[in-house]
């Protein structure tokens, strides 16, 4: 793993003067979470991810470890198609998320249907498993690269902490804010892609994650998933703009002079 | 004579002018299609474009005509240099800058083996940096201590910050990221070798690539000046480069290639008995020959239909001077690696911006050996030629 500042330094979708906005704007973020006592890296292989997942479960939390993020059922993981964002507290993991790059062949609704990118090998395949989409998005989303960010989780203990400094949710939203804006600096992609079950996408999709369309209509093994989706332009108007790094503001708000 | 006549300007402070007008249409017009978009803005032809932006070309009338198009801004930056002190912070940092010089110089006399350092932030600013170039970083970024990241490449890779470290025996490092490197604080730090050139032994550069360091050879101090300035030019890299390695019957498609490696293996192996081959088989200007040596890669012939830019001046100069340090470093890897044995490459590459595709046939000159001569031999696949309107 690489501390988040050495490893967006390569940026090279940013040029120019954004460059150089962006730079300091990351910069804040991330000062703002070592202040709290807490460092950013990123890695892209999933073990993190695995290991906090354990440890969780094993300390009363709940994360469930989506089949993109799965090791089990991912062979072609690498740094190309694989950024892992893990922020510690003292050298232990308080919280995670990742994004996997994604090259979709016809429309994403086949995509997940068909099982063609949960899955590298169709025999890795848990037994039963099903997909059916009905989510508009996932029929305009079609022939493109896209980014899939999931694997989101705060350990129980740092929800502790925070709670206890009182700043819940502040590690979750810097985080999303870090990595996203880290994916339209350096991928080459047409979408940003999540899904979450009805109460996530409610309380975080728009304002936390900062998605900009959310579709009901995929379930997974008869659970019902909302598809969360930002084109690149969106993405990247709202992960580099200078509202970013104020984290008390939600995201996906109009600016002041639009809401005066 | 009429007032709007041209008058080509010729003294020193004219050339100066010149160079602040083009700095500034570069500054105003940064990313792709720059050429274009000044000749429409200036109502001119791409190439009078380039040639502005140069420093060249600029007469009283086109003066006034870019003073019609940018107003106060082209006035203050062209013929009031001086206008960046009104900046207070810059103004103290540049003679806290001068003054750290000065008692360094004091201390080198007294025998100091300490290196002195200096920062050159994106506006052009020179800062003392007593205490190293990370912790002038961090100091003008106003980072805490907490912050673990090396701050260095990040300031020097996300704004084209410029580093200058000045050792105890006079000789210069120059730090700056590829791609990214701020044309004013080139322009300032050039500035600063050419003020400095008679006290100075000698200017290597040290280009962060890709995350990692790739120091070049050191170069004289007006040269360097010159490839600093001109880093700044470099285009970003457009894309990722693609270098495969094929097996080298792959080469036999080409009759020269084929015609090369016969040679390679029936010539006694002799210093110079493949390369007067390749001159009797016709194939010397689509070829390269450079010496491998302990001290480095110096090129020794450049075929004049490889359609490299300034190919003859390359010639008796280390690669490893060379402004487009990644495509150097990959060019010494390569003949180091073809000492040891034939290597034949298809390269996706960029040549000083501008992207390429060949095929290349790398032929140790007589007989293996860690140094010696390589020939390359290339076929150009595809190539694009940037700003040549």
């Amino acid at each position: 793993m690489t501390h988040f500042l050495n490893a967006f330094q390569q940026a090279p979708l940013l040029g120019g003067e954004l460059r150089k906005d962006v730079g300091r704007r990351m910069l804040d973020l991330v000062a703002n979470l070592e202040r709290s006592g807490l460092t950013a890296h990123l890695g892209s292989s999933l073990a993190p991810i695995v290991e906090i997942q354990a440890a969780s479960e094993s300390s009363g939390g709940h994360m469930r470890l989506f089949h993109l993020f799965n090791p089990r059922h991912q062979r072609n993981v690498s740094p190309a198609n694989t950024i892992i964002l893990v922020v510690e507290r003292d050298g232990i993991p308080a919280g995670c998320c990742g994004a996997r790059l994604l090259t979709i062949d016809g429309t994403l609704r086949e995509a997940l249907e068909e099982a063609t990118i949960l899955f590298n090998d169709r025999r890795l395949m848990p037994a039963g498993w099903s997909c059916r989409v009905t989510a508009e998005a996932a029929t305009r989303v079609r022939d493109c690269e896209i980014a899939w960010t999931g694997a989101i989780h705060v350990t129980p203990a740092e929800a502790r902490i925070e709670r206890h400094e009182g700043r819940s949710g502040m590690l979750v939203e810097t985080m999303l804010r870090l990595l996203h804006a880290h994916l339209v600096a350096h991928w080459r992609m047409q979408w940003l892609v999540g899904l979450c079950r009805e109460p996530v996408m409610r309380f975080y999709g728009h304002t936390v994650y900062g998605y900009a369309s959310a579709d009901r209509g995929v379930w997974l093994a008869d659970r019902g998933y909302y598809l969360m989706t930002s084109s690149l332009a969106y993405a990247r108007s709202l992960y580099l703009s200078p509202s970013i790094t104020d984290i008390s503001r939600p995201l996906g708000l109009p600016n002041e002079a639009l809401r005066a | 004579m009429s007032q709007h006549r041209k008058a080509n300007m010729t003294s020193q402070s004219a050339i100066d002018l010149g160079l602040r007008a083009g700095l500034l249409l570069k500054q105003l017009f940064a990313g792709p299609h720059r050429n274009k978009r000044i000749a429409q803005r200036l109502m001119i032809s791409v190439a009078m474009a380039k040639q502005l932006q140069a420093g060249d070309g600029w007469t009283v009338a086109r003066l006034n005509q870019a003073i019609d198009a940018f107003g106060d801004e082209f006035v203050r930056f062209v013929f009031q240099p001086q206008a960046r002190s009104f900046d207070l912070q810059a103004e103290l940092a540049e003679i806290r800058a001068t003054l750290a010089e000065i008692t360094q110089r004091l201390d080198a006399a007294d025998g100091s083996t300490v290196d002195q350092c200096f920062l050159v932030t994106d506006g052009g600013t020179l800062h003392a940096a007593p205490g190293g170039l990370s912790d002038a970083v961090r100091r003008i970024l106003g980072c805490s201590p907490l912050v673990e990241a090396d701050l260095l490449a990040y300031g020097l890779s996300m704004f084209g910050w410029l580093g200058i470290v000045v050792r105890p025996n006079r000789s210069v490092r120059v730090l700056y990221a590829e791609g990214v490197l701020d044309s004013l604080a080139a322009a300032r730090c050039g500035e600063w070798i050419r003020s400095r050139a008679a006290h100075l032994s000698g200017v290597g550069r040290d280009v962060l690539i890709d995350g990692k360091w790739v120091p070049t050879a050191a170069a004289e101090p007006l040269r360097a000046a010159a490839l600093i300035e001109s880093a700044a030019l470099l285009p970003a890299r457009p894309s990722p480069w693609k270098i495969d390695r094929l097996p080298l019957d792959d080469a036999l498609e080409y009759p020269k290639f084929r015609d090369l490696l016969q040679a390679y293996s029936n010539l006694p192996k002799e210093a110079w008995a493949l390369v007067d081959a390749a001159h009797d088989l016709g194939v010397y200007a689509t070829s390269s020959v450079v010496e491998v040596a302990a001290e480095g890669v110096i090129s020794r012939w450049v075929g004049q239909r490889l359609g490299l830019r300034e190919a003859q001046a390359r010639i008796g100069t280390n690669i490893m001077t060379r402004v487009d340090t990644r495509y150097a470093d990959m060019v010494v890897r390569r003949c180091r690696e073809a000492r040891l044995g034939p290597t034949y490459y298809e390269l996706d590459i960029s040549i000083d911006g501008e992207p390429i595709k060949y095929r290349s046939l790398a032929l140790p000159d007589g007989g293996p050996g860690a140094t010696g001569m390589v020939l390359t031999s290339s076929e150009i696949l595809w190539r694009e030629r940037v700003g040549t309107g």
